[in-house]
């Protein structure tokens, strides 16, 4: 044991000289940030937030360590953030609708005040799939399904955006669908496959194997233009259900009361990642649609977000 | 066929050796510190595959991943601890035999039966992966409800001592699981006005406690001994009928943990106590569990590491993780531009063929660097037990807070291994609490999500083959235990009532 001790020190010896310590200038220089993301690794967040990071990294010239702190619907993360300081050192994943946990989800007491928003660098469409064994082949034949609510609808977990996404598209075509709940994309998408759920609404990413392998059918996808991995499959909007847009936006944000300055320093440091033409490649085919927002916009769109997601809560939560 | 070839000059070309060599190294030694996991080392290292080319970083990170799920039998062996969850079957027979002194022949049992396992996987892997997949994507919803209900069964091998104390850990284990948010509707459950257990309990730091600080309790009982009561760690040489009667145990439990690891949501850990379990019911002598069979150790070590390869037949075929650090495996392919799926092997054959051919040599490249790690490690016997018992601690807390920095996991941790500590001594199991949890959480979900399916026409289910066999199954193995045991005890009731006679 005393010989692991002894090795496991020269290991993180030597991570840590590999690392470097430059001399101070920006905020974040020579320092460590940690990014709490608050799902598990390897799902879509994750990805996204990893593969941002390390040209946001080189750009800040600091250390970025990501952690994920998984469970509650992405709340166990958050309430992290908000348990620690507000320095500006420890920043969070963030999305459409964590700023209404406390109205969604029982238990949880943070809202929009307690987040300061840093910007955003993503918005993930979502591809609406059918199960080859459905039968449905384009969005006719799925509304015509939605029409009894026994077509199974399976979302990637409760009260994030999966289940928003299923409540504005029946509300844009006038249907209903069964909810069946998964914990992710790609395990609704095995389902899929085997034909157990009818309908699913991954995103890009998760959708690409199947699709590729003809093991399911892309009905529409739901940003305001055509996905280039997936060129194929129209939007919603196109199919004559105009104005339709419902995407994942994927941002970041810290303890409100973190030092302003320095979350504008990380949010421009995002937008030039977002520029990087190697990032924007390597994000495509990670199925990352990138799309920055910097600070002072998203603090606008930030509140915005949250009434609306509110409001749409409000609407319809007894379902 | 040239694809497969090609992946044999990229594995063999030096460099790529040495990462797979330098993988193992490292996640052995994260799979035998208790705390740390396989799934962290192959975390830890995924922001370094980035730079790498794609077919070394999955090298790299399949090295990582098979060196952790074997690193954990070393101190599931040496200490009682097992390093990962994955261990746990085999530390319930390791600690007799070095009690014993015979350290050395179960330690090379452990590497070997890894191996055997790991190799036979990666084997399954090259040869058969789109027809396993096939067989993957039967197992939906119902199935995967059986199949934790299947797992559950193996704690009534587990406590065949004392039933009642077994069956009830595992029935407050399954609440216990069941504390967060219920997986439809988010409704948290059993918070008790805790932010932090609105997630339900974190599995890996109550396995943690649970199975290091009740080790560490009892060396506190005597601090000034050693691990072993002989004195020596005894010699590692197997005698080759040895090895050759745990053949056909050795490929049932490979076989088992192939199957275990194709399954979403159940990975090596389960893998292992299914081996154990069924090791036992073939075994001549079962009464022998428990007190050193070398026949346990063998089972759980060559399921678990048959689980490595099994995880990634669903990535690489079907685009779904088997296991936790196999999500990890896809992020890391994402990233990379590999995308895991039915076209997979068309696309990207040179680095698919890489990785697989390399999995074969990683797991027997882990013999020598398993044997190394034994050689050295089990010079910690020779530790007196106040040194290693902190030793423990220390790690089992540093453990816990790295994987999410959250000191309330630390005080769970704790919690568990006092509670652990407190069954053990009252003679109640503690293995059936690691098993629901483990099954736990995916049990509700996969019935959460059947009951919605089959609303009102649950008998429907019996009309999915795999579904009524698995049913069959289980039934099976919940009663056949129950009768051998009554069997047993007439046997010797009617052996006592003869020998009165005479």
């Amino acid at each position: 044991m005393r010989k692991t001790c002894i090795a496991i020190v020269l290991v993180l010896a030597l991570i840590v000289s590999a690392m470097g310590i430059a001399s101070a200038e920006g905020f974040y220089e020579g320092k460590t940030v940690e990014v709490i993301v608050p799902w598990k690794e390897g799902g879509g967040a994750d990805v996204a937030c990893r593969l941002i990071l390390e040209y946001v990294k080189a750009e800040l010239n600091c250390n970025i360590t990501v952690i994920n702190v998984t469970g509650g619907g992405g709340s166990i993360g958050l309430n992290q953030l908000l348990s620690g300081d507000a320095d500006g050192m420890t920043l969070a994943y963030i999305a459409n609708t964590d700023t209404n946990g406390n109205i969604m989800l029982d238990g949880v007491t943070y809202g929009l005040e307690d987040f300061a928003p840093v910007a955003r660098f993503a918005a993930d469409p979502h591809v609406i799939v059918a199960s080859n064994a459905s039968g449905i082949k384009n969005l006719e034949d799925l509304i015509a399904a939605g029409q009894d609510g026994k077509t199974l609808w399976g979302i990637g977990g409760a009260w994030t955006h999966w289940d928003f996404l299923k409540i504005e598209f029946e509300k844009a075509t006038g249907t209903s669908y069964k909810r069946l709940v998964y914990d992710g994309g790609a395990t609704a998408m095995t389902d899929i496959m085997n034909g157990d759920c009818t309908v699913a609404t991954p995103f890009v990413s998760e959708a690409l194997p199947a699709l590729d392998a003809n093991e399911a059918v892309g009905i529409a996808i739901t940003s305001a233009e055509r996905n280039p991995q997936l060129p194929d499959v129209p939007t919603v909007a196109e199919l004559g259900y105009e104005g339709f847009e419902s995407t994942m936006w994927r941002g970041f944000a810290a303890k409100a009361g973190a030092p302003e300055e320095a979350l504008k320093e990380f949010a421009e440091a995002v937008g030039r990642a977002c520029g990087n033409a190697e990032f924007i490649e390597k994000a495509a085919k990670a199925g990352v649609t990138v799309d920055y927002m910097g600070y002072d916009d998203f603090q606008v769109y930030f509140a915005e977000n949250h009434e609306a997601v509110k409001a749409a809560y409000e609407a319809n939560k007894d379902q | 066929m040239a694809d497969i070839l090609l992946g044999f000059t990229n594995v063999l070309q030096p460099m790529n050796i040495l990462i797979c060599l330098g993988g193992l190294f490292v996640g052995v030694l994260f799979g035998a510190l208790p705390g740390f996991s396989a799934t962290m080392a192959v975390a830890i290292f995924v922001p370094f595959t980035y730079v790498m080319e794609p077919g070394a970083a999955l090298l790299l990170l399949s090295a990582l991943y098979c060196g952790g799920v074997f690193g954990g039998s070393i101190p599931a062996v040496l200490v009682g601890i097992p390093g990962t969850p994955a261990s746990a079957p085999t530390a319930l027979e390791g600690k007799a035999l070095v009690r014993k002194g015979e350290a050395g022949r179960a330690l090379h049992h452990v590497t070997l039966s890894s191996v055997f396992g790991g190799a036979l996987s990666a084997v399954a892997l090259l040869i058969c992966a789109p027809l396993l997949a096939q067989i993957a994507k039967m197992v939906g919803q119902p199935e995967q409800m059986m199949v934790a209900v299947f797992g559950l069964s193996v704690v009534i091998m587990l406590s065949e001592d004392n039933l009642f104390k077994g069956v009830m850990v595992a029935i407050i284990s399954l609440v216990l699981a069941t504390f967060g948010q219920d997986p439809v509707q988010g409704f948290p459950r059993f918070t008790y006005g805790f932010k932090e257990l609105i997630g339900g309990f974190s599995v890996v730091p109550v396995l943690i406690g649970l199975f290091s600080l009740p080790e560490v309790f009892k060396m506190l009982e005597d601090p000034h001994g050693k691990m072993t009561e002989t004195g020596t760690v005894g010699s590692m040489k197997l005698p080759l009928k040895e090895i050759f009667g745990n053949l056909i145990n050795g490929i049932r439990s490979a076989v088992i943990g192939i199957c275990i690891g194709i399954i979403p949501a159940a990975g090596p850990d389960i893998a292992a106590f299914m081996a154990y379990n069924e090791a036992k019911k073939a075994s001549k002598h079962p009464e022998k569990f428990g007190s050193g069979a070398v026949e346990g150790i063998v089972a759980s070590e060559a399921g678990n590491n048959g689980a490595t390869g099994g995880s990634l037949i669903p990535l690489l075929t079907l685009g779904i993780p088997g296991s936790a650090p196999a999500a990890i495996f896809l992020g890391a392919m994402i990233i990379h531009g590999i995308r895991p799926g039915p076209t997979l092997f068309s696309q990207h054959a040179s680095v698919v063929y890489t990785m697989i051919i390399g999995f074969i040599l990683i797991n027997l490249l882990m013999y020598i660097v398993g044997m190394i790690y034994c050689k050295f490690g089990s010079l910690i016997l020779y530790i007196p037990k106040s040194i290693l018992a902190t030793t423990i601690v220390v790690l089992a807390v540093v453990g816990t807070y790295a994987t999410s920095k959250s000191i309330f996991d630390v005080w769970v941790m704790f919690g568990a291994g006092l509670l652990g500590y407190l069954m053990q001594r009252n003679n109640f199991p503690t293995s059936p609490v690691a098993l629901a949890l483990l099954l736990g959480t995916n049990m509700e979900q996969s019935l959460a999500r059947t009951l919605t399916m089959y609303e009102g026409r649950m008998l429907d289910l019996f009309s999915r083959p795999l579904f009524t066999a698995l049913t069959l199954f289980t039934v099976f193995s919940f009663v056949y235990p129950l009768i051998k045991m009554k069997l047993r005890k007439n046997k010797k009731a009617k052996e006592a009532a003869e020998l009165k006679e005479q």
